[in-house]
């Protein structure tokens, strides 16, 4: 298992937990399908401040860094 | 009673869109989200039924001032006892998933009638018409797939929100956000979607758009070729209106006895000042045209992922990217825009900011002076107008500015941190023709109308003042008194009475400051038979002064309704009256700093 913001950018990643799903923002990734079970995929590789752009059920969404801290995943092998 | 249909769903699902072609009204529609911040209602075309178009939301716990405008609506309607108001959930095929998220909760808490699939056009073959009435079973509510581009099925919800006797769904239990993602998967099991393709595209052209050397390349490529477009492309335009304006001047002078005062209010006041103002109609016409092009295409938010990280170092999130857009065009909906912008103080700091961003008043001003000063100047490699990259140094200046302004606010007086940003990258499409030209000419219409009637009315005040007492000519008139009186305020930055008494009287209205030269061209006869006003003013302002004076309007807040709406977004008469003071003084440094600093350099 390993944590979203250090996730290799490309292969299908499974959300297994969160973190602090109390946060407000992080809730509102909850809302948006962050939840454990949801695959994910990092499409672009960002440099350390710069917002992750992931794909999750078909939508391409920027999120920052400091938020995918709170989301761990596991690499999903086909 | 009326009946009403609220029309709810995630931002830049197409629920603006929708309203428009249910209403027949004109709302602004673009590819990103967060443009529309206010509820807006319309009849329904051939019934008395009240379309109600609301703020786009994720899920009903509402984080922002223009999420709060939607469920508050929701939860005050569904106290009340109205049994013909009906919510109909508007989802994107193409997000159903996140859509149907925010269907599930609407269902436990407003009356939900029907749910709307939009972009049906970039649906595959996954939504057969078995595929709908399995979801609208599962649901629980009718569900319709409609496209805005080819409006297909778009009769057929007309008919049913119509029809006098809505069906309601039945309330349902609390679930947490896991449990309503389980239901959203168990509604759609079986039913494989599949797209068109655009998101593809989308993808591919990203590649270059959000790479970390190409894409700011391609910003700053994209926004100089706009303004470079804007100058060249309106230039022909602007000298024809000018030309007939001209010629207009000498009709009315001509057919006039010499001396007529009349004469001189229709040729010099009336002619030569709002026509002055009328002469940059197809400057603001290629703003928009440009703005509502690229607002359509989504590249807006490749812009805010690309600056975000710009923004986060002087504690704006990528959100306030938006508003500072928006005021490009005015910076009235850019400050109410700002409500998209969750935490108070990165909201606060954006209203501070956000008239440093050239507005479209500002923009034939520019047009004015950068004419008047640069159009004698040689093109660069041959090819680019300096005028052109005067006028992107404007705007570039205006956005640096309102950076390091945020910067220092955020530090000081708006302390907090900024807020994470969450934002999807919708795909790109082809700009829709018709949004672009209803966002040009509701913005072509504003104008001429404010010329119309606030210019005119302040041009003939002003005319009245430059005119009388009669026989004193222009520079002893009570006007001239009245700029000589505050010269040595201005002198220092280069200005003279002229543009004091511009200055003062653009409070009003910003496009009077053009109208006053038209005024003191027009009756003081210095044109010499210049074809423009611009032409007319070359000899008397150097490129100098043009700058300090450009430099000076840029900065200065001279708009009262800015200040007004300000102090409405903030409920305090603290900020509009800070705003005030410091553009107004920090517009009075530069601008001395810029002519000063350009006399030792010996210009």
């Amino acid at each position: 298992m390993q944590n979203l913001s250090e996730a290799p950018c490309g292969p299908q990643l499974r959300l297994i937990s969160v973190d602090v799903p109390h946060n407000p923002h992080v809730s509102r990734l909850c809302e948006l399908g962050f939840v454990p079970g949801a695959l994910i995929r990092i499409v672009k590789e960002t440099k350390a401040q710069t917002p992750m752009l992931v794909e999750i059920n078909g939508a391409f969404m920027c999120i920052e860094r400091s938020l995918a801290h709170s989301f761990w995943v596991r690499e999903e092998l086909i | 009673m009326t009946s009403r249909v609220y029309l709810v769903g995630n931002p830049n699902a197409g629920k603006t869109l929708l309203f428009n072609i249910l209403t027949g009204q004109n709302a602004k529609v673009s590819n990103f989200p967060g443009v529309t911040i206010e509820y807006k209602t319309g009849n329904l075309k051939g019934h008395e039924i009240e379309v109600v178009d609301l703020p786009g939301i994720y899920s009903l716990t509402a984080r922002s001032q223009d999420e709060r405008v939607t469920t508050n609506i929701i939860s005050q309607a569904a106290n009340a006892c109205r049994p013909l108001d009906r919510f109909v959930a508007i989802v994107d095929a193409t997000q159903i998933k996140r859509g149907l998220f925010l269907v599930s909760e609407l269902q436990e808490k407003a009356r939900l009638d029907a749910v709307v699939l939009t972009m049906g056009d970039l649906i595959g073959n996954g939504l057969s018409a078995p595929c709908l009435e399995a979801l609208s079973n599962r649901i629980g509510v009718p569900v319709f797939l409609i496209s805005g581009a080819t409006l297909c099925g778009i009769g057929e919800l007309v008919a049913y929100l119509g029809k006098p006797m809505p069906h309601a769904s039945t309330v349902t239990e609390s679930l947490s956000i896991e449990a309503r993602h389980r239901l959203v998967a168990k509604w759609l099991s079986g039913i494989n979607l599949t797209f068109s393709k655009s998101a593809s595209l989308s993808r591919k052209l990203d590649k270059f758009a959000l790479h970390p050397v190409l894409g700011p390349v391609l910003l700053i490529t994209i926004f100089g070729l706009l303004f470079e477009g804007l100058f060249v492309g309106s230039k022909p335009f602007v000298a024809l209106i000018e030309s007939l304006k001209t010629s207009s001047a000498t009709f009315a002078h001509s057919f006039f006895a010499e001396h007529s005062l009349v004469g001189s209010l229709l040729a010099d006041g009336i002619i030569g000042g709002v026509g002055a103002v009328l002469a940059f109609v197809p400057l603001i016409a290629f703003l928009f045209l440009f703005l509502g092009a690229l607002e359509d295409t989504g590249y807006m938010a490749r812009a805010v992922f690309l600056l975000h990280r710009l923004m986060s170092k002087v504690g704006l999130s990528g959100k306030a990217f938006v508003p500072l857009v928006s005021g490009f065009s005015c910076s009235i909906p850019a400050i109410l825009s700002t409500r998209i912008i969750e935490s108070r103080s990165e909201r606060f700091a954006s209203i501070m900011i956000t008239p440093l961003i050239s507005c479209s008043a500002r923009l034939p001003i520019y047009g004015l002076l950068i004419g008047a000063a640069f159009s004698n100047v040689a093109p660069v490699f041959g090819f680019l107008e300096v005028g052109a990259l005067v006028m992107v140094f404007m705007y570039v200046f205006g956005i640096a500015l309102a950076f390091v302004v945020a910067a220092i606010l955020r530090k000081t007086v708006l302390k907090g941190d900024a807020t994470p940003l969450i934002m999807e990258l919708p795909d790109y499409r082809m700009p829709r023709l018709r949004s672009i030209w209803v966002s040009v000419k509701t913005r072509v219409q504003v104008f001429i109308k404010e010329a119309g009637t606030v210019i005119l009315a302040l041009t003939i005040i002003l005319w009245a003042l430059f005119t009388f007492p009669l026989g004193a000519g222009l520079e002893h008139s009570y006007a001239g008194q009245f700029g000589h009186f505050i010269e040595p305020l201005i002198k220092p930055l280069g200005f003279d009475w002229r543009i004091g008494v511009s200055l003062v009287a653009s409070f009003a209205a910003r496009e009077v400051f053009i109208s006053t030269f038209g005024l003191i061209y027009g009756l003081g006869q210095i044109d010499g038979g210049a074809s423009s006003l611009w032409q007319s003013m070359t000899p008397v302002y150097t490129p100098l002064v043009a700058l300090s004076l450009l430099v000076f309007l840029a900065v200065s807040l001279q708009c009262l309704s800015t200040l007004a709406v300000t102090r409405k977004e903030t409920n305090s008469w603290r900020w509009p009256l800070l705003q005030l003071g410091y553009l107004n003084s920090l517009a009075w440094i530069l601008a001395f700093a810029v002519f000063q600093g350009g006399k030792v350099l010996g210009y």
